[in-house]
Formats: structure tokens, C-alpha cells, sequence
């Protein structure tokens, strides 16, 4: 047998036995490496289905430039900014699932106004917008309000997409409902959460490869638009369905939908140097790991299983390029905050000067 | 004797401490600023009806008022209380706006950066910053005539009107009477007339404290007690009368 041949110069993390076998789901080396090198301070915006939450805790963890292009208002405690649904992505998105999800974002971004066709659905006490049914825990309290708070989203998801290097998308799920008219994606299926379901009006997708690949591909081009310079990285949520409704059980089915998803993420990757696939999905859900990062619903990801994906991102990131520095939307936030301040500062003054003198006796 | 009314509150209850000297009502004034009102140095106790954390010169002068009174608990001392707490708009209001967030109702037609924040947010970011205060209004509602004066609307800053309204909805539910001077004080372009403003122009002025307390008067809000009998015969029990 030759030694010459296209094996024989590989790594060892090529190989089944000495990349995964002997390493265990612990020890994999070199799992993967970014090609591009990137600032120190490199921004990233992040968002997709719900395993995408945990790229921007991690990130804040690690003291990187996250994204925050709708963050609560100022002093919002930690507990009411989560149940708003603010740090969560990017934007105040909500989860966005499927790649027809990303590409009415990406639309948005690109033509905020389009915010007026989304379809706003009464529920029992008030409104909600069907892009983001559960975004606050409350309903909006007119068709207006949730309509204005949809298009303050659109255009904050745009200044995240403007702002970064790196967008992280992690794709979700294959099925979806939509619009049968106006073919809108919707977050969820009418009628569960809110809204309700109307066969002659909805109607249920599984979006195949190639419309996955086609709205991904159109998403993509939309936020380069936005900005040029934009890298994007793609991971796959190794969460699987809750259910499904292709009609046939909801292990196949989730196994159809991450795959498909596996496979647009990894050919757009290949095709196109700006676009990269980081393998969350692998070290989850791949046989090696047997289960273990999944809680007993073998559905929720443990918190260790995050950790040791995050630990991939991170060791396979290059940020040794110089930092670039505050850039000029930050600067102009900084000092109009700074600018608040110091207005309250000078009106306290006098308030607790007008305090103090009220208990002046001489 | 027993004074008048009690008064308790920030910086702009001395303008209402002015308007009743200058109209001969009776007043003992207990006043903090709107960051210790803002930053729960004043609670809601069960016992004295209110509390000053970890201010030994405030702690002084509230048990010497507590003395003059002759109450242990202040929400019950049978005086009239004319209150300027729960607003402390200064301090709540402006970091709100930090990240350009705007309430939907003050929304711009065209918005830039702005970012439209729901009623339902405003109303739990009140409720976080302001609980202690409510159950203080509540207390004191319960135990004597409260009657809130909100702060003069001096002007028209992002945000504020809208805070406004919420404290003042969340104030009467909770059991005091609310007399906003907005009704009252407004001239036709929407302004408060700067003559009846102190030169910060966010305080009224004594002039504006004295036709402040001429409107609770006249109106009965403020529920004086009758000095006219033989004795002093506590707030209760004499008829409403206004002085002088």
C-alpha cells in the first residue's frame, strides 16, 4: 500500500479515531478556525432561533463587542428588561427561525416602511405583531403602537446589521407558516400563541433546500447592502422540533430540517468567502457526544453543552488585528448620555439646595 | 398648637410651604430631594408611616417633627397632608431617554433613532421606580386627607408627560386626591407663564405656591381645620374652611 496519497498529509482531527474517538466529545482539537482575521474589538450582532441567545450572553461574558442596537432604556432592571425581551439579539427580533423569517428582516432592514404590511393580529386584550407575537408580555394597546414598535425594531435590526463585522445567524427550523396571500412568514403558527388560524388565509411550509438556499442567499445580499464590509457567520441549532407538521413524526422531521439546514449553511460557506459555518450543531447533537448535552427532554440544551460550543467559538476566532476604538454612533451616544447626566446633576443641585434650606432655622 | 397641614415632599413642596405662609395657614414642611425620594431613602414604614434611611440629620428632624405632632406614626396625625411625592420626574424621566427610547404617544411622525416604547413598559418601569412611593401614598391615604399637588409642568421634555400621567393614574388608584396644576396654570400656547417660575425654571416660585394653595382652597381640596370654635378641635372635626 502507497503512503503517497491524499491521506496521508492529513491532521489528526481528519481522522474518525484520532479526531473524535480517541479525544472523546471533550477533546476535539482544532474543531474549527476562523479564516478571517478580525479586530480586537471586532462588533458582533447576533441572531436566529433561540440557541442563538446564548452567542450573546457568552460574548458579554467574555468581555467582546456585542451588538446592542435596541437595548432597554436607560436604568431598565435586569428582570424587566428580560421579560421585554431586550439583550436578547441584537434587535428586539424575537426568534427568527427559518430563513424566510430572516429574509422579511433582511427586507426591513433594507426598506423599513415595509413594516406597514406586516400583519398586526388582535388578541383578546390588545395587539401583537405576528413577526414578534411574544415580545412583550403584554399586549400592545393599539394596532399603532405595535406597528410603531415593529418599525423601531426594523430599523434597529438595520443599525446592528450597519454596525457589525460579524453577523451570527443560527438557523432553526425548515417549517414555518405563512401568509397564503402574501406569503408573509409568520414567528409562529396563528391561533397557538396569539392570533388565529384560518386555513383559507394560513398555510404550513417546510421549506425545501432550495428555498431555504434561495432566501438565505437573497437575506444575505440584502444585509451586504446595508453593509458591504458584513461577514457572516451561520451555525445550526441543535434544538430540535417541538413538533412538527409535515404530518409525519417529529424525530424525522427534525432530522430532515437540520440537515437541510446543515447543508444550506455549509454550501453557502463554501461558496462565499464573507460566509462561514461555525459546527454548534455538530458538538451537540453528533453521535459522540451521546446524548449528554441535551437535558432529559433530550430536547433543551444543557448549560455545559453551551459552554463547550462557546469554548469552540472563541478557540477558533482570530482577533489579532488592532482594535479599532470607539467608533461615531457610539461616541454620540456616549456623550448625550453623559449630557443627560450632567443636566441631573445640575438640577439636583439646586433641588437639594431648595431641601436644605427648608430646615434652615436662622 | 397643632399646625394646619402637614407638608411632605421634594424640592417643590416649598412653593406650596410658601403658599400657605403667605396665606396664614399653619404648616410644618418636611422636605428631601427628588434623588432621596428617588433612590429609596424615604419607605414606607409600618409603624411611623414613614422612614429616612441613613440620613442621622433627617432621622433628627423627622422625630422632632414626630414630637412637635405628637404622633409615633405620620400618616396618621390627623392633619391634612398636602404631598408632592412620587414624581421625581428629574430623576426617572431622562435616563429613560439615554438609548433614544420614546413613548409611543410622543413618537415622532418620521422617527430617526428614536425607539418606540409601549405604554405596558412604561407602566411596569414606573412600578419598579415608584412601588415604594405608592404604598406611601396608600398609607397615607388610609390614615389621613392626602392631597398630591403635581410638580408645575415647566416643560415639555421628551418623555415627561407621559411619565407624568402614569404616576398621576398610579397615585389617585392608590387612594390620594391629585391636583395637577396643569389644569390650571397653562397659558394659551401650552406654556406655565415664566413669572410664576423660579429662575431654574423647573420650580414654581412663591407666587405660583400661594395660587396653588388659593385653588386647594377654594375648591376644598385641602380640608383645613376650623380654628374658629372655642377650642382647637382637631382637623375632623371642623367644617372645611378656607382661609383666609
Amino acid at each position: 500500500m502507497s503512503s503517497d496519497n491524499p491521506y496521508s498529509d492529513l491532521p489528526p482531527e481528519a481522522f474518525w479515531r484520532s479526531g473524535v474517538a480517541e479525544t472523546g466529545a471533550f477533546g476535539y482539537a482544532s474543531l474549527w478556525r476562523s479564516e478571517w482575521t478580525l479586530p480586537g474589538d471586532a462588533r458582533f450582532a447576533t441572531y436566529g432561533s433561540c440557541f442563538a441567545q446564548h452567542i450573546s450572553r457568552a460574548l458579554l461574558r467574555r468581555g467582546m463587542h456585542w451588538v446592542d442596537a435596541e437595548p432597554a432604556p436607560g436604568r431598565t432592571p435586569e428582570e424587566l428588561a428580560q421579560r421585554y425581551n431586550y439583550g436578547v439579539f441584537s434587535a428586539r427580533t424575537g426568534n427568527i427561525y427559518t430563513a424566510a423569517q430572516l429574509l422579511t428582516w433582511a427586507r426591513l432592514a433594507v426598506a423599513p416602511e415595509g413594516a406597514e404590511a406586516i400583519e398586526i393580529w388582535e388578541a383578546e386584550d390588545g395587539w401583537r405583531d405576528s413577526l414578534r407575537p411574544a415580545i412583550e408580555p403584554r399586549p400592545f394597546a393599539s394596532a399603532n403602537e405595535a406597528r410603531a414598535s415593529l418599525a423601531s425594531t426594523a430599523r434597529a435590526f438595520r443599525r446592528s446589521v450597519g454596525r457589525a463585522d460579524v453577523l451570527v445567524f443560527t438557523l432553526g427550523l425548515t417549517e414555518g407558516w405563512e401568509a397564503r396571500k402574501s406569503r408573509q412568514p409568520y414567528a409562529i403558527c396563528p391561533g397557538t400563541l396569539a392570533g388565529r388560524f384560518d386555513e383559507e388565509l394560513h398555510r404550513f411550509r417546510n421549506y425545501s433546500y432550495p428555498e431555504t438556499r434561495a432566501d438565505l442567499s437573497e437575506a444575505l445580499t440584502l444585509l451586504r447592502s446595508v453593509n458591504p464590509t458584513l461577514k457572516v457567520l451561520l451555525t445550526v441549532s441543535p434544538v430540535p422540533l417541538t413538533a412538527t407538521a409535515s404530518g409525519g413524526h417529529v424525530l424525522p422531521a427534525t432530522v430532515y430540517s437540520k440537515s437541510t439546514l446543515r447543508a444550506v449553511a455549509g454550501d453557502l460557506a463554501q461558496a462565499h468567502s464573507h460566509i462561514d459555518y461555525f459546527p454548534s450543531y455538530e458538538v451537540i447533537a453528533a453521535p459522540p457526544s451521546r446524548g449528554m448535552f441535551y437535558a432529559p427532554n433530550m430536547r433543551s440544551v444543557v448549560q455545559n453543552g453551551v459552554d463547550v460550543v462557546m469554548e469552540h467559538f472563541f478557540a477558533g476566532l482570530d482577533t489579532t488585528a488592532p482594535r479599532r476604538g470607539e467608533d461615531d454612533g457610539e461616541r454620540a451616544d456616549r456623550e448625550r448620555r453623559d449630557a443627560i447626566e450632567r443636566q441631573m446633576d445640575d438640577e439636583e443641585l439646586v433641588c437639594e439646595e431648595m431641601a436644605l434650606e427648608a430646615y434652615n432655622e436662622a | 398648637m397643632k399646625p394646619d397641614v402637614l407638608i411632605i415632599g421634594d424640592s417643590h413642596s416649598d412653593a406650596l410651604k410658601q403658599g400657605c405662609d403667605a396665606l396664614g395657614i399653619s404648616s410644618i414642611h418636611m422636605t428631601f430631594s427628588g434623588r432621596n425620594w428617588h433612590e429609596g431613602v424615604i419607605i414606607p414604614h409600618r409603624k411611623h408611616g414613614i422612614w429616612i434611611k441613613g440620613r442621622r440629620w433627617a432621622q433628627n428632624k423627622f422625630s422632632e417633627l414626630k414630637e412637635t405632632l405628637g404622633v409615633d406614626n405620620l400618616a396618621s396625625s390627623g392633619l391634612p397632608v398636602l404631598g408632592s411625592f412620587g414624581f421625581h420626574l428629574g430623576r426617572m424621566v431622562p435616563p429613560f431617554g439615554w438609548n433614544d427610547h420614546v413613548v409611543f404617544a410622543e413618537m415622532p411622525a418620521e422617527p430617526g433613532p428614536e425607539l418606540s416604547v409601549s405604554q405596558g413598559f412604561v407602566e411596569d418601569y414606573v412600578a419598579h421606580y415608584r412601588s415604594p412611593h405608592f404604598s406611601l401614598v396608600r398609607r397615607f391615604a388610609r390614615g389621613s386627607d392626602l392631597l398630591i399637588v403635581a410638580p408645575p409642568p415647566a416643560f415639555d421634555r421628551l418623555n415627561f408627560a407621559a411619565f407624568r400621567r402614569e404616576v398621576a393614574r398610579r397615585i389617585v388608584e392608590n387612594g390620594a386626591q391629585l391636583y395637577d396644576p396643569e389644569e390650571d396654570f397653562l397659558d394659551a400656547e401650552g406654556r406655565m407663564p415664566a413669572d410664576l417660575l423660579e429662575a431654574d425654571a423647573v420650580h414654581g416660585n412663591a407666587a405660583y405656591g400661594r395660587k396653588v394653595v388659593e385653588i386647594l382652597v377654594d375648591r376644598e381640596l385641602l380640608n383645613l381645620p376650623d380654628r374658629s370654635g372655642p377650642a382647637d378641635a382637631g382637623p375632623s372635626a371642623g367644617k372645611k374652611k378656607a382661609r383666609p
